[in-house]
Formats: structure tokens, sequence, C-alpha cells
């Protein structure tokens, strides 16, 4: 077995709402080993950031539950209060978020935003913690970091904003960043320095990253092993090269086949999934994407569980049908 | 034949003290009828405010619009609001831009009402063909729109735009707040609606990918210009300047062993401030920027065959390597 720095074992979460209870994750399972990129695809409602949220329990608010395990550091993070995990939050597990500005306190400089981070991890005079802040800044690829690092944060793009949030998130060198959604907000030139960014802090500072997105674009672009969500579940996962060559969950191959893509000659029509996901709060029965899925069988109605068929690099999928659908394009519907 | 031009338009908003953002900035294209015109560019490139120019929501300061000839500035109140069934647009928030309190078949009938086109009986039918155009149920006529998902919304914005039959059809962002499999049900319908009721699309959009799919010809904005204009296979075929590029080298393709080498990321940021940098607006990011580049302003002009314009003065794939910032000066600013 190879080392982990981070193993998720049959993780859910749920949350009681005026609309039913949301069984939001049903059942997640992963490992990430150090320096590795896991990236974790899925569209909206697929539960993709409530297990980026969970990792270190920021979800456990009083109407939801979590249940299952988060193995760092030889411990269970799901059992701990909040007061140690506070020590977890930032120090050994850091987190980027979508939206840099609503992340990033305004009223404090972003030298002293990171500064503090550092003064609340580790013990060390004030001047020790804006020397890290703005060697962190310069290692971030933000030019004249010691003057840059006392402007507030609406005095920087959103580019370098985000840059600012990685440098506070790698401050006390974590051994997992989970980034969610973290270059959705920008464009694209942007969002592919801050991807190649990503790719060679990890490599420097061997920083494990959990990378949440609904582009596969990004995650052929950043990942080196990426996890389909759907509805909740994980219904495949292979590295980044294995999984867009041979493709098997047809969630996985419709998705793939809906993208308008460059690399592609045009077609008139793309290969739409019709129908949209389940809704959240139904109970878990047999496959969830069976309604929409042009393989769907009797056999469907039961819960596939997520195995590696073998045969090949590792490469687990949790479809009974996914021999059928590697075999053949299956979305041949054109819904208008 | 060309059913939209516009002639060197300017939308410039004042901020005070004589300065002034100039969002649009001299923007001359046309758009054929039954076709499609893509026009992409990074957030702040103006390609919003250009749309709303269009559609008479902001009062542009310079330029011309021709709408099958006529020139909107020289028509009466009445003979615009005329125009306004001929040329309607889709939003990207189908939540934000129609009205929550009213029920579908308002929202939808509303253009009918504001134009007197129909009423009692025959505008019911009206609003019942249109949403089983659009791929709705005819029963939905009496509902909300919280109780439809964002696919259904953005359906029913469609519903709203076509429903006077139009002649051009305005789509701003119309699928960038979807799920790719969602998106790709919308750019169907698109495309078959299209076909179905001749219609002509001014198609705007970050996601080159998406674009290329629909237009036949393609627009390039930077900071309220228009930088390159192209046949859609032939702008990513052979982009001519230098942001086309970058953009589409920067474009994230689901497709591990295509990723970006460091020289094709660009570097640096849109400029953020009041006026844009002088001389060509993108040499500050320009790898082939040059004392030309910093002093003159390139126009857009013809390069080679099948319409292909650049505004650059050392375009890409110009063997000779034509530069003439006086010949450019010379001739008159060409239309994409």
């Amino acid at each position: 077995m190879t080392e982990t720095v981070l193993s998720v074992r049959d993780l859910h979460v749920s949350f009681r709402t005026d609309a039913g209870v949301v069984q939001a994750v049903r059942g997640v399972s992963f490992d990430l080993a150090p320096g590795e990129i896991l990236g974790i695809v899925g569209e909206s409602g697929s539960g993709k950031s409530t297990v980026a949220m969970a990792l270190t329990a920021l979800n456990r608010t009083p109407n939801a539950t979590l249940a299952g395990t988060v193995e760092h550091g030889g411990r269970d993070l799901l059992t701990l209060d909040e007061a140690m995990l506070q020590k977890v939050r930032g120090a050994q597990v850091a987190m980027i978020f979508q939206d840099p500005m609503t992340a990033l306190t305004p009223v404090h400089t972003v030298g002293k935003l990171i500064a503090e981070v550092v003064r609340a991890h580790e013990s060390c005079t004030k001047a020790q913690a804006w020397g890290r802040a703005v060697s962190m800044l310069q290692d971030v690829g933000i030019n004249d970091a010691e003057s840059r690092a006392k402007d507030y944060p609406h005095e920087f793009s959103g580019g370098m904003r985000q840059r600012v949030m990685i440098a506070m998130a790698l401050a006390c060198q974590p051994s997992v960043l989970v980034a969610d959604e973290p270059t959705t907000a920008l464009d694209v030139t942007i969002q592919a320095q801050i991807l190649r960014l990503i790719r060679r802090l990890r490599a420097e500072h061997r920083t494990a990253v959990v990378l949440i997105t609904h582009d596969l674009g990004v995650v052929a672009q950043a990942a080196d092993r990426v996890g389909v969500m759907y509805a909740g579940r994980w219904v495949e996962e292979a590295t980044v090269d294995e999984l867009f060559a041979h493709p098997r969950h047809p969630y996985t191959r419709g998705l793939l086949a809906s993208v308008p893509r460059l690399d592609r000659p045009r077609a008139k029509l793309l290969e739409a999934i019709p129908g949209s996901p389940p809704s959240m709060t139904e109970p878990d029965a047999g496959c969830a994407f069976r309604p929409r899925c042009p393989l769907a069988a009797e056999v469907c109605a039961q819960k596939p569980e997520l195995i590696d068929r073998g045969g090949g690099p590792a490469h687990r999928d949790a479809c009974f049908r996914s021999a059928e659908a590697e075999a053949g394009a299956v979305f041949t519907e054109v819904s208008g | 034949m060309s059913l939209l031009e516009l002639h060197d338009l300017e939308m410039a908003f004042p901020l005070g003290r004589g300065r002034a953002r100039r969002a649009v900035d001299g923007v001359s294209l046309t758009v054929d009828e039954h076709q499609t015109l893509g026009l992409v560019g990074e957030s702040g490139c103006g390609k919003s405010t250009l749309a709303r120019c269009i559609v008479g929501l902001n009062k542009p300061t310079g330029g011309q619009i021709l709408f099958d000839g006529r020139d909107l500035a020289s028509l009466s109140r009445k003979e615009l609001h005329d125009v306004r069934r001929d040329v309607t647009m889709v939003f990207q928030d189908p939540f934000a831009s129609l009205n929550p309190r009213r029920r579908i078949r308002d929202i939808v009938a509303a253009p009918l009402d504001v134009h007197g086109i129909a009423k009692g009986a025959e505008r019911e039918r009206l609003v019942n063909e249109m949403l089983e155009r659009v791929g709705l149920e005819a029963r939905y006529a009496t509902r909300f729109l919280h109780e439809f998902s964002g696919g259904q919304r953005q359906r029913i914005g469609l519903a709203r735009a076509l429903i006077t039959q139009p002649r051009l059809l305005i789509c701003d962002e119309p699928v960038s707040g979807l799920d790719v499999s969602v998106q790709a049900q919308i750019l169907n319908l698109l495309t078959r609606l299209q076909d179905e009721l001749d219609l002509t699309l001014l198609f705007i959009a970050h996601d080159l990918g998406v674009v290329r799919h629909v237009s036949q010809r393609i627009a390039v904005m930077y900071l309220g210009r228009v930088v390159e204009g192209a046949d859609a296979d032939e702008l990513f075929a052979h982009p001519r300047h230098p942001y086309t590029e970058a953009l589409v080298a920067a474009v994230p393709v689901p497709d591990p062993r295509a990723r970006p080498t460091d020289e094709e990321i660009i570097a640096g940021d849109v400029p953020g401030g009041v006026l844009a940098p002088g001389g060509c607006r993108f040499h500050p990011r320009c790898p082939r920027a040059d004392d030309l580049c910093r002093r003159d302003d390139p126009a857009l002009r013809e390069l080679g065959a099948g319409g292909h314009r650049a505004a650059c003065h050392h375009p890409l794939g110009d063997a000779v390597g034509v530069s003439g910032g006086a010949d450019a000066d010379a001739s008159p600013p060409a239309a994409v």
C-alpha cells in the first residue's frame, strides 16, 4: 500500500431542511498520497463541495450529520472537537475557495492576513510572521511583495487575490490543500496561471491537493488522479490519463461528450445527457443515474459497488454496465 | 446580406471630473442574416455593454447601429419601439432577468402585451405554442419561476425572447450558469430554433468551446475593442492576434495529453485602470510587443482571404513581417 496523507472512508453527509433530509454525500471513500493532486469533478448538487467542507468538518452545523471517517496524521478528524479542529485547519489541512473576495477580510492588509495565520499556529514574533507573509507572497508570484503586503484585498485583481489566498493557505506548510473551484471565477488566461501555480507549489512543498471543480478541462489540465461524483456518490476513479482515455461510467462518458471541445471538429449538435440530476431528498436506491442512462437495465435497480474490473491500470467504476458503455458511444440522443 | 451593422460604436460611462470609462471603444462589426456571430472576450472587455447598446439598454455615446439598413439613432420613439420586436435578448441569469412574482404565462406573454400583438385566447395559444417549442409542457404556464431548474428557466427566457418572432436574437452568456449536461441541451435547442425560426444570432460568451460550436464567424474583444475577427474554424486554426492565440491556448481542454506549456501561458492581468494602455492595448502582456506597439494603436485590418482581420502590428503567421503603423492609419478601419 502506498503512503497516504488523507484517507476518507464511507463519508456520509446529510442536512435536515424544511424540504426534508438532503443526503448530500452518500458513502464516499478515497485516499490521497503526499504531493498528489486529486481532482473531484461533478455537476451542481453532486456533493463535491460538501465533501471538501467535510474534510475538516467545516459543515458540521446543528442541522448536519457527518458519518464515516477522515483519517489524517493518525487520527479521525471527524471525532475531534472544534478546538482541536481549529489547530488542524490552516496548519495541516488548508482550504481555498472560489471567491477570494468574500474569503479575505477586507479590513486588513494581505500581509497581516497571512501573518495572522502563521501566528495562530506557530510560536513566532510578529516580525517573523510578517517576514513569512512576504516570502509567501513572493512564492505565489506577486511582484514587489514587500510593498504589496501592505495593500488591502480590494487593491488586488481577481487572479492576484486568488494568489493571496493560496499564499495564506500554504503559509504553515499544510500537508493537504483543499481547493474548491479555485479558478471558476477567473478568466481563462488567469485560470491557466493559477493552475500552473498550484502544480508548481505542490511539487516544491509536497502538498497534496484536493481539487474540486465542475470543469472537465480543469481536472484534465491539473490533476494526477480523478474521482467523478454523481448524486452524492463516487461513481468512477482512475488516473487522469486513464480516465480521459477510457472513461467507463455512462455518466462520465456523457459528460465528456456534452462539452463542445476546441480539439475536436465541430458537430452540428452536441450529445446532451437527457433529463436532470435527481433530488437529493430522494432515498438512496439503485444507481442514481439510471433514469438518464441509455444503458439502464433491470440490474441497475440494485446499488452498484465501486469496483476495479481489472485488465489494465487501476480504474474503479460503480456501474453494472460499464463494460458495455466502454465498448461504444452511448449518447446518441440529441434532445433539443 | 447584413442584418446588423455597427460602425465605430462607442459607449463611455462618465466617472466625474471629465473622466470616462470607455467600455466599448470604437467597435465595427456586421452580423449577416441567418448567421451566428460569436463575440468572445474576458471580463471587462465590453462584450455585454455592446449587447446592451444594441437592444437599447445603454445609449451609445458614439458611432452607429444599423439594423436592416436603418440607423437606430435616426428613428422616432415609435419606430424604435417597433424595432424592439425584431431585436430581442436572452440574459445569463434567468432568475435575475425574469420576474419571480409572475406566472410563466405572463412572463412569456409580456412582449405580446407591450407590443399589442395578441390578447385573450390568441395570447394563450401563442404562449403555449412557444413553451412547447422550447421544450416545456404548456401545463407549466401557470407556475412560477422558482419551481424550475436552471435549464428550464433558460428555456423560459428563450420563450419570452422569441415570442415576438424577432429577426435578431442576442444571447449574452446564455449557458454560462448551467451545468455542462444541461448546457448541451440548451445549445442544441438554440441550434434547432435558429433553423426553424430563421434567426440571426449574436452570441456572446467567454467560453471559447461554446462560441466555436454555435458560430459561423467570431470576433474577439479586448479592452473595448475588437482585436480579431474571422470564420470560426479559421480563427481557431490560424489565430493572427497574439491575444487570440493566448486565449485559445489557455482554454483547458479535457485531454491530459494537451496540457499547455509554460510558454503558452500568458503573463499578467487585464489592466484595470480607467484608461486603456497607450499604443496597442495588449502590449503590456504581449510577447511580441516593441516600440511601435507601445506608441501606435493598431487598427483592425484585413489579413489574407476570407475576411480574416486583426488589429496587430506583428500578427502571427506573417512571414513577410508586415508592419505598418502608417499603413494601418491610412486605411479606413475594417469591420468584422
